[in-house]
């Protein structure tokens, strides 16, 4: 076995532990992280260790180190990779990077903030206070506050309200233009662009109100409590393995036959939707904020029913009654 | 049902079975689906890429920049900073953080809202030798329940404003969607911090916790014996005692 075996240069120590013990180990032992035979930009000036939370958008997912070649091309080494009790057989280089993974990263200390940003980790540790610049901050929220009232009063379209905000942001380098794009999570923006001619088509062609119709026949005779309980059920189970802007744009139009067909205001149907679309507390897969957790929180697949289902069920008691009551038939 | 019915609802069908089955990502799913739904002429020609302009789309993309612009210029931290302390009990500590958590989400993109509060649960966890499991799904959930409240705090919510504006004249404003989604939020949020965290299936006590977040996270890393080293022509096995010392396991060794 390998502990009787004599150690020679170049070999590599595999070991588990936390950040600190692993730092406290090779400094013990005099061991380093990286290759020597080339040596890296990282090591030229004073480098530091960072653990970051793997999310579901960033450019690591499905990819390994030695696809990345992170060390030749960005002078970042990846130390380690913790996955959720989960112990990995391949060579650190060749794991495939999940979602929900944390990874131990070293860089020099001036980029790998940058590169963390560049990745799309997120940092394990906030960030200081001393970075804040108070004006700036201040200024953010006036600009975004003051849009978000005009917009209210309809004095100024949504969209356009949000789009001069977005542009002051960028004028007023609160936003780096060289940032803007990379903020705009682009799969999102294409499955809603591809999904909208979809989902009118399904208008036009009268596939909606087929499945309306169904719902309605499906009801028939129930009190509308009950019926728009029944809507936000089967909206919250979609959205629980769907993505929440799929299951809207196929539940809103449904939602909206519906309605007509009771003869009573959309209103109520189209806030239960948006209410049940947002719901996804049973799954780390239903909304990206539960796989983010998934690592740093050490939980499981099966973890997130049993406090997420009472919470779903709690949902539709409570916003049945507040729904009615804002938006009556 | 007619036969474009039929295979709409036979491509939707095998839309949802590709999202759910997760092997390539949303957005190709989609977008082969609205590639095949052109062939089979379900859509029109004009109308194959309508939806990149649909207000909904912009919307969403926007409000994205602006959550980039609130969190770098620190203004959330600021506001988040001044509520949050360490020494709280549990139960306190899920209450507040879960209600910012909702606040922040509901004026800003969610991830970036559990993004900014996340590493100061952690430290909060840290500092109070517990269990970061116990508090993090709930921060999670009450981020988003916060989207419930206002017409940007959530994708939904953008889809259904803008939907409404097309099919009925008037689209939903930024806050119609708040008195429902603020009694909702702050319901769920109640029962997350008074029934919800105890649901958790993970350890509650310090006393079988590991003493810090660092033990719970345990890294797989490779050291290199460097050409010059100390170490070199001693057993693996010596090292064990100073590998104990720091808190590590070795595992095993690969040689050239």
């Amino acid at each position: 076995m390998a502990a009787r075996a004599t150690l020679q240069a170049e070999d590599r120590i595999v070991v588990e532990g936390g950040p600190d013990g692993i730092e406290a180990f090779a400094g013990a032992v005099a061991l380093s992280y990286a290759d020597s035979d080339r040596p890296s930009k990282a090591f030229s000036g004073t480098t530091v260790m960072r653990e970051v939370a793997v999310p579901q958008t960033s450019r690591m997912v499905g990819r390994t180190e030695a696809a990345m070649r992170l060390r030749y091309r960005r002078g970042v080494i990846l130390l380690g990779i913790s996955r959720n009790g989960v112990r990995l057989r391949e060579r650190l280089r060749e794991v495939e990077i999940q979602a929900g993974d944390l990874l131990l990263l070293l860089g020099p200390e001036d980029t790998l903030d940058d590169m963390i940003e560049w990745l799309g980790c997120l940092p394990l540790a906030p960030r200081g206070l001393d970075v804040i610049q108070r004006e700036k901050a201040l200024r953010a929220i006036l600009i975004f506050a003051s849009a978000i009232v005009l917009a209210s009063l309809e004095f100024i379209y949504l969209p356009m309200a949000l789009a001069c905000v977005a542009v002051l942001y960028i004028v007023l380098d609160i936003v780096p233009l060289s940032q803007v794009y990379e903020s705009i999570e682009w799969p999102v923006v294409v499955l809603l662009g591809a999904m909208i001619p979809i989902s009118v088509a399904l208008e036009a062609s009268g596939g909606t109100q087929l499945l309306a119709d169904l719902f309605v026949r499906g009801t028939d005779g129930w009190p509308v409590m009950l019926i728009l309980a029944a809507l936000m059920l089967v909206t919250m189970t979609l959205s629980d393995v769907l993505n929440n802007v799929a299951t809207a744009l196929i539940a809103a139009p449904i939602a909206l036959d519906v309605a007509e067909r009771l003869q009573v205001s959309p209103d109520p149907f189209l806030m239960a939707v948006a209410v049940a679309a947002s719901c996804a507390f049973l799954t780390p897969i239903g909304h990206k904020n539960n796989t983010l957790i998934m690592g740093p929180g050490g939980y499981g697949f099966g973890d997130y029913w049993r406090m997420g289902l009472p919470l779903e069920i709690l949902v539709v008691v409570t916003a049945i009654p507040m729904i009615l009551l804002v938006w009556p038939l | 049902m007619s036969t474009d019915q039929g295979t709409l609802f036979a491509l939707i069908g095998a839309l949802f079975v590709f999202l759910i089955w997760g092997r390539y990502r949303y957005d190709l799913v989609a977008f082969g689906a609205l590639l095949i739904a052109y062939l089979l002429g379900l859509v029109p020609t004009d109308e194959v890429f309508a939806g990149f302009g649909h207000p909904a789309v912009i919307i969403i993309a926007l409000v994205l920049i602006i959550s980039r612009g609130l969190y770098l210029s620190g203004a959330i931290e600021m506001m988040a900073g001044a509520l949050l302390n360490s020494a709280r009990s549990i139960r306190r500590h899920i209450g507040v953080m879960a209600g910012v958590s909702a606040a922040l989400s509901a004026v800003m993109n969610n991830v970036a809202a559990l993004a900014l509060l996340m590493p100061i649960d952690l430290q909060a966890s840290e500092k109070a030798q517990r269990n970061p499991g116990l508090t993090l799904m709930p921060l999670s959930f009450a981020s988003i329940l916060g989207g419930m409240i206002t017409l940007i705090g959530t994708p939904p919510n953008i889809v259904i404003a803008t939907f409404r504006g097309e099919a009925l004249g008037d689209p939903y404003t930024m806050f119609d969607f708040a008195p429902v989604g603020v009694v909702v939020a702050a319901v769920g949020i109640a029962y997350v911090t008074l029934i919800g965290w105890r649901l958790i299936p993970v350890e509650r006590t310090a006393a079988s916790m590991p003493s810090s977040i660092e033990d719970l996270e345990s890294y797989l890393v490779e050291l290199r014996v460097p050409s010059e080293a100390e170490v070199i022509g001693q057993k693996l096995r010596q090292l064990d005692s100073q590998a104990n010392e720091a808190g590590v396991q070795i595992l095993g060794l690969v040689q050239r």
